[in-house]
């Protein structure tokens, strides 16, 4: 269980973290999502104890990490795989943190067949992949067999395969009623990994509940409807309170939403008019993810054309300027 | 999920850790190599320089040729080795952010800090006593055939160079620690060697510049000629501390270096 309590973050002028209040519960897979620069790394330094909040508070069981007497026993962590040193060998590397935090020398071979390392233990971490150095920083997060795991964009990096085994081992640690949280900027990937999600923009919480729960929310979701007599029922679907706009694929199709679809079909029936489709689409995280974050996004590109006009705009003034 | 709650790691299980860790490490073997190699190597050949000047000696400058203390020069190389495996201990830390992980492991800073300065001190003292053997079981053989005493016959009872001896065995790792808290202050190697190196030869070069009170009452006080005060023989001419000043000048020193270095490694986000 980890607690955080009106946490915040502020580095100089910035508030990268902004009175973040909430809990997150063992037994199911917490996603953090949010752009670039919202604050995701930082929440997550602070409750592993690395960076001092500014105000407030955050506890893993009740307790300040730096309190905990065996951290790897309770708390496993990733925070940027690349932090394994180079002139390392991966066995050696996990050897050193397994002695250091109390674990018996053997779940090193433990964790490296775990993580699918089992035959590159006496390889340099330096000639590692990324893909392979997120396998070896999740073999030291789970070095302590913790009751807590905190994987800062754990799938970064990985190929198909990497990304299903990592999915598959935070289900069966939820499962197995850990407490686990993993942050990713990946949506679709944490659309199918994550139970509960926490949604930051600009270092301030901007949704948190299941993914049913944001998705549902979230605007886009509705209803395509293809007819033969498609401007009928859509004055039909008007008149009885929905709201009806033409598909963007221009193939006659209507995207009805205010109404559910059980209601189209009836109406369509009672009518007399065939359907040639009558699908429900619910909007993806993606959606309302960047619904949520629209207007909290730190690096956003600019339309090209309006740099380009700016441009011209200055270089004449310039050459005006120079002109006496 | 129910567990045993399991036993929090001892102090020593951090020191463990940081030996692992520093071991592991390529630079460490390297370092590890080029000591013994290279220490020998400029004791053998200062040895050869000294025998050849030895024909023209009277009596007297053959009797205060103190084959004892001789293998010391070796400590040149292995000091500035030690210098490099100290900051290598603090800056490997901060190339690539494993200290995020290592403070992860063992949030208690101080201690981190502490497990570091026993395996820094460990390793110096060690270094340093075998390389300063091995130059002196390599330069006996020259010391003899340019006739000149070697240690066998020399009398230790003496005492006074088994203190120097000991005095330079137990200093090997003032700047060692001093380059390890360095590197902990600036979390970069190549700031703290070059400080650490212009802490330890700037006084030398300083000294030559400035006036004659400078050197006795200044530049005496900074850690490398208090250390050597200590360290080398003659250490009543002027510009040495007394071994009663000094012990506490060069323990003041280290206290302000690695208490700073802890006092920052605290209060900084990692």
């Amino acid at each position: 269980m980890i607690q955080v309590r009106e946490l915040t973050k502020v580095h100089g002028d910035t508030v990268a973290v902004d009175r973040l209040t909430f809990d997150v519960t063992p037994g199911v897979v917490t996603g953090f999502l949010g752009p670039n620069g919202s604050g995701k790394s930082t929440t997550l330094r602070l409750i592993v104890g690395l960076d001092r909040p500014t105000s407030g508070r955050a506890t893993i069981g009740g307790r300040a990490l730096r309190d905990l007497a065996a951290p790897m026993h309770e708390v496993g962590v990733l925070l940027d795989a690349r932090a394994a040193p180079a002139g390392l060998r991966a066995r050696q590397h996990l050897a050193w943190l397994a002695r250091a935090g109390g674990v018996p020398a053997r779940r090193v071979d433990e964790v490296l067949a775990e993580v699918g390392l089992a035959d590159l233990g006496r390889r340099r971490v330096g000639g590692f992949s990324l893909g392979m150095l997120q396998r070896l920083g999740i073999a030291a997060a789970l070095l302590g067999d913790p009751a807590v795991l905190i994987l800062d964009e754990p799938v970064n990096g990985l190929d198909l395969d990497g990304v299903r085994w990592v999915r598959g081992l935070l289900r069966r640690c939820a499962a197995e009623g850990r407490t686990v949280v993993v942050s990713s900027h990946l949506l679709s990937e944490m659309d199918q990994t994550a139970d509960e999600v926490l949604v930051l923009g600009r270092g301030r919480l901007l949704a948190h509940g299941s993914v049913t729960e944001i998705t549902r929310a979230g605007a886009g979701t509705h209803i395509r409807v293809a007819s033969p007599r498609a401007p009928e029922l859509a004055a039909a679907l008007r008149a009885a309170g929905a709201s009806v706009t033409p598909a963007p694929d221009a193939d006659g199709a209507l995207l009805v939403t205010g109404m559910t679809a059980p209601a189209i079909g009836d109406l369509a029936a009672g009518r007399g008019f065939a359907l040639h489709e009558l699908t429900e689409r619910r909007a993806t995280l993606e959606d309302a993810f960047i619904e949520l974050t629209d207007d909290t996004v730190e690096y956003q590109a600019v339309d090209r054309r309006v740099v380009n006009h700016q441009g011209t705009g200055h270089r004449e003034v310039g050459r005006r300027g120079e002109k006496p | 999920m129910s567990r045993a709650p399991a036993a929090p790691p001892r102090w020593t299980a951090t020191v463990a850790g940081e030996w692992l860790k520093l071991r592991a490490m390529r630079g460490t073997l390297v370092i590890a190599c080029l000591g013994p190699i290279l220490g020998t190597a400029l004791c053998v050949l200062l040895a050869v320089a000294v025998g050849l000047e030895s024909d023209g000696w009277s009596e007297q400058d053959r009797a205060e040729f103190d084959p004892v203390l001789f293998p010391l020069v070796s400590g040149i190389v292995s000091g500035v080795l030690l210098v490099v495996l100290g900051v290598r201990a603090g800056a490997c830390e901060y190339r690539a952010g494993l200290v995020r992980l290592t403070l992860t492991v063992t949030p208690r800073r101080g201690r981190v800090l502490l497990a570091k300065i026993v395996v820094i001190a460990v390793a110096s003292w060690v270094g340093f006593t075998a390389v300063t053997a091995l130059a002196a079981l390599a330069a006996q053989p020259v010391f003899h055939a340019y006739g000149l005493p070697y240690v066998t016959n020399a009398d230790l009872a003496a005492g006074s160079e088994v203190r120097t001896l000991a005095a330079a065995i137990g200093l090997a790792p003032v700047f060692p620690l001093i380059g390890l808290a360095l590197a902990v202050l600036t979390r970069s190697a190549a700031g703290a060697l070059t400080s650490v190196l212009a802490l330890l030869f700037a006084p030398a070069i300083a000294g030559g510049l400035l006036p004659a009170w400078w050197a006795a009452h200044v530049l005496s006080y900074l850690p490398g000629p208090a250390s050597d005060s200590l360290s080398l023989t003659g250490s009543d001419d002027a510009g040495f501390l007394s071994p009663g000043v000094a012990v506490p000048v060069v323990a003041a020193w280290l206290a302000l270096f690695l208490g700073a270095a802890c006092r920052c490694l605290q209060r900084r986000d990692a």
